[in-house]
């Protein structure tokens, strides 16, 4: 069975990259629904990507 | 990993059995891992009660109120790190309070932190039968919603006074959050792709008029909710062993990432379940229907039905479990947050004292459950939240409040963790992050109690209740102002039972055939010792005495008459056979000389260093009167005899106290064999 840290680990990427996915996804359907670059679809997008890709540079730094 | 830090000397010392009885109350749970499983169960989950009554106010808003309170956390979480690594204490804002200002300011936010655990304990409770739903309709009834919020706070009670929580349970409650956190993701990205209209989120917006400036503020403050459980995790503070490093990683982006959930569930919720123009203005059916189950109502409104249906489901499964961890976490927080406040003095230790098996505070645990349960039963989710919000805004403007002044007063103290952006003020770095969040909360305490008449009403009652019970209790009581620091061990709130033990044994005997009975008796308890190892390697004994009398006219070590020494040897000589029947006990034997039968029994007893003397009770003295009759001494008891009485008086351990039943007239001289057993002596 993995340990805890290797589990952690594991879940911290795939949360990460998950974050990310909702990120694009919101940024799409965003833009597919005309909404403009202030909107709240888009600043939530990009906040995803922002934290999903932040964490996954941290996670790789360790 | 850092060496777990010496314990403050406030918290006592204690005896090596002492402190593995406490021991579930201390341990410590180490690594990266176990912080985030307990962090989560502290904070990932109001969601699934904040949303519906932040959504109620907020309206289309309520998305950028999630952000902004999220502002909030992000540097209330900085402060809380910085105070709990610096101190490594339980108590959160309380104990922030205690080191920089005073003990009255530390139970101010003691008290209002004592009524947060409360109302989300019940919140959570309360939202569990309609999280219940898709099973049956009927569960969000009354009579069904008040009975299983009620048996989830005794649950949750139960299993906190047993000592049952998250600790060695790490692997189910991380599956339980990382299932959570999926769920939330999963609410988000199929709201997505099934409800994604974000023209919904401003149809009826029109900004300070709908919501207007109060509805705006109020909802701000009470989105705070939704990160309820930030003192439920400081809490943890002693508990962790986590590399300095590793908690600046998980405070840069956890701390962000909980906010950002928040917002984007709420936009979804209001795609989903949109602001619509009602009779009273516009609103949203999550402030209404919804508002005790808010995230079951966001996915019943997904299309096509089959989604929808699937997501119910999943979200019954998964919320409810959550949702009874965090009642069960909640009242841990109230357990720990008690006897904090107990080994403080600042309220009775009583309150604060610990099952003794357990190490749990069980009568702090069952008082407020019956607490929660009394919140519960107006099932009103609207009235607790902005009562949350007072007691929540009161302590984490006193948190950052202290931070900022223990940089003032104790800047050279080792801090694992700095609150970032410092500004230099009279030479002193202080936290501009602390400064901004104590002015920003304390704005908000002020909107609770300008905006939110139940709320301030229930609120201030609280809390002048609670300050002048503080008040009596310390004035009265304690005999001490209300601002020393004074503290009780936590071996004072342990109320220890004495283990008897039976390795060594004292049986006086007097000749009588009662003498079989009581060394049978000692035979059956040395022998179970030996059998549970309590013995050791060197076993168990009976240390066998006949006490004869010698009159003070003799010397102690005068010739007994032949009559009396042979009586004496012959019973003795009896109570050893019976006593060697007992395998692996060891049967001594010894004719004791005394004055006073009573004063031989108990100093064989000294001599023999006996656990455990087991006595025949002699029958009383037929004569009556003793002082009143001119006699020396007071009157004797009627049940036993004068030598039972001073052995159970004077003995330096435990007597077992086997005695005949009442005899008739004609069998007195000879009294039956014991039917009756007692214990008494000293712990």
């Amino acid at each position: 069975m993995a340990s805890p840290e290797r589990v952690y680990r594991g879940s911290v990427r795939l949360f990460s990259i998950a974050f990310i996915a909702l990120g694009l996804l919101l940024l799409a359907s965003t833009l597919a629904n005309g909404g403009g670059p202030l909107s709240v679809g888009t600043l939530l997008g990009l906040a995803f990507l922002a934290v999903g890709a932040g964490r996954l540079w941290i996670a790789s730094r360790t | 990993m850092n060496p777990p830090e010496p314990r403050p000397q406030s918290e006592g010392q204690l005896e090596p059995s002492s402190k593995q009885r406490l021991e579930p109350l201390l341990q410590r749970a180490t690594g990266v891992p176990g912080l985030f499983v307990a962090v989560y169960s502290a904070v990932g989950f109001s969601i699934y009660f904040a949303l519906g009554v932040v959504a109620d106010r907020g309206l289309g808003l309520t998305p950028l109120i999630f952000l902004a309170a999220g502002l909030l956390f992000v540097v209330t979480t900085l402060s809380y790190v910085e105070g709990g690594a610096m101190l490594r204490e339980r108590g959160g804002s309380s104990s922030f309070a205690r080191h920089a200002f005073n003990e009255l300011i530390a139970f101010i936010a003691g008290w209002a932190i004592l009524i947060d655990y409360l109302i989300v304990a019940a919140l959570a409770a309360i939202s569990v039968p309609h999280y219940l739903e898709p099973i049956s309709g009927d569960l969000s009834e009354a009579g069904w919603e008040i009975g299983i919020a009620t048996a989830v706070i005794a649950a949750a009670c139960v299993l906190n006074i047993f000592n049952v929580t998250g600790r060695g349970r790490e692997r189910p409650l991380a599956i339980l959050a990382l299932a959570d956190i999926a769920l939330q993701l999963a609410v988000i990205g199929v709201g997505v792709l099934a409800v994604f209209h974000p023209d919904r989120l401003t149809d009826q917006l029109h900004l300070f008029t709908s919501p207007d400036f109060h509805d705006i503020v109020y909802a701000a403050v009470v989105a705070m909710l939704a990160y309820a459980g930030i003192e439920a995790a400081s809490d943890l503070a002693p508990d962790i062993d986590v590399d300095p490093r590793d908690l600046k990683r998980i405070v840069s982006v956890g701390a962000l990432a909980v906010p950002l959930v928040y917002a984007g569930m709420a936009a979804i919720a209001l795609m989903a379940v949109p602001v619509v123009a009602g009779p009273n203005g516009p609103e949203t059916a999550l402030g209404h229907e919804f508002v005790e189950a808010p995230v079951l109502g966001v996915v019943s409104a997904y299309h096509p039905f089959w989604v929808a249906d699937g997501m119910r489901w999943l979200v019954m499964l998964i919320a409810t479990p959550v949702l009874f961890w965090a009642a069960t976490t909640a009242l841990l927080g109230v357990s720990r947050h008690t006897y904090t406040l107990a080994i403080n003095r600042q309220i009775p230790s009583w309150l604060g004292k610990l099952n003794s098996r357990h190490a749990t505070p069980h009568v702090a645990i069952a008082i407020c459950g019956l607490i929660a349960i009394g919140l519960i039963i107006p099932t009103n989710v609207k009235l607790l939240a902005g009562l949350y919000a007072f007691g929540a805004m009161l302590a984490i403007t006193i948190a950052q409040l202290s931070i900022v002044r223990l940089r003032v007063k104790d800047p050279d103290r080792r801090r694992p963790f700095r609150v970032p952006l410092d500004v230099n003020w009279r030479g002193h770095r202080l936290p501009a992050p602390a400064i901004f969040g104590a002015i920003v909360s304390a704005l908000a305490f002020l909107s609770v109690l300008a905006y939110h008449d139940t709320a301030r009403w229930v609120g201030l009652g609280w809390m002048t209740f609670g300050l002048l019970f503080y008040a009596v209790y310390r004035k009265v009581f304690e005999g001490t102002t209300l601002t020393k620091r004074v503290s009780v061990t936590e071996k004072a709130l342990t109320k220890q039972v004495p283990e008897v033990a039976f390795r060594n044994i004292l049986v006086p005997i007097f000749g009588t055939k009662f003498d079989d009975d009581i060394v049978s008796t000692a035979g059956r308890l040395a022998a179970a010792e030996q059998e549970e190892g309590g013995a050791g390697d060197e076993g168990s004994r009976l240390a066998v005495v006949y006490v004869v009398e010698v009159p003070l006219t003799l010397p102690l070590d005068a010739e007994l008459p032949p009559e009396v020494e042979q009586g004496a040897q012959r019973a003795l000589k009896r109570a050893s056979d019976v006593g060697e029947e007992y395998e692996d006990v060891d049967v001594t034997t010894e004719v004791v000389r005394a004055r006073k039968i009573g004063a031989g029994i108990v100093d064989a007893a000294r001599r023999y260093g006996s656990e455990a003397i087991v006595i025949g009770g002699e029958p009383p003295t037929k004569i009556k009167g003793g002082a009143k009759l001119g006699g020396i001494g007071a009157a004797k008891p009627a049940e036993i005899g004068a030598a039972t009485e001073y052995v159970l008086k004077k003995a330096p351990c435990r007597v077992l106290l086997t005695a005949p039943p009442e005899a008739p007239p004609e069998a007195e001289a000879e009294p039956d064999p014991a039917e009756r057993t007692a214990t008494a002596g000293r712990d």
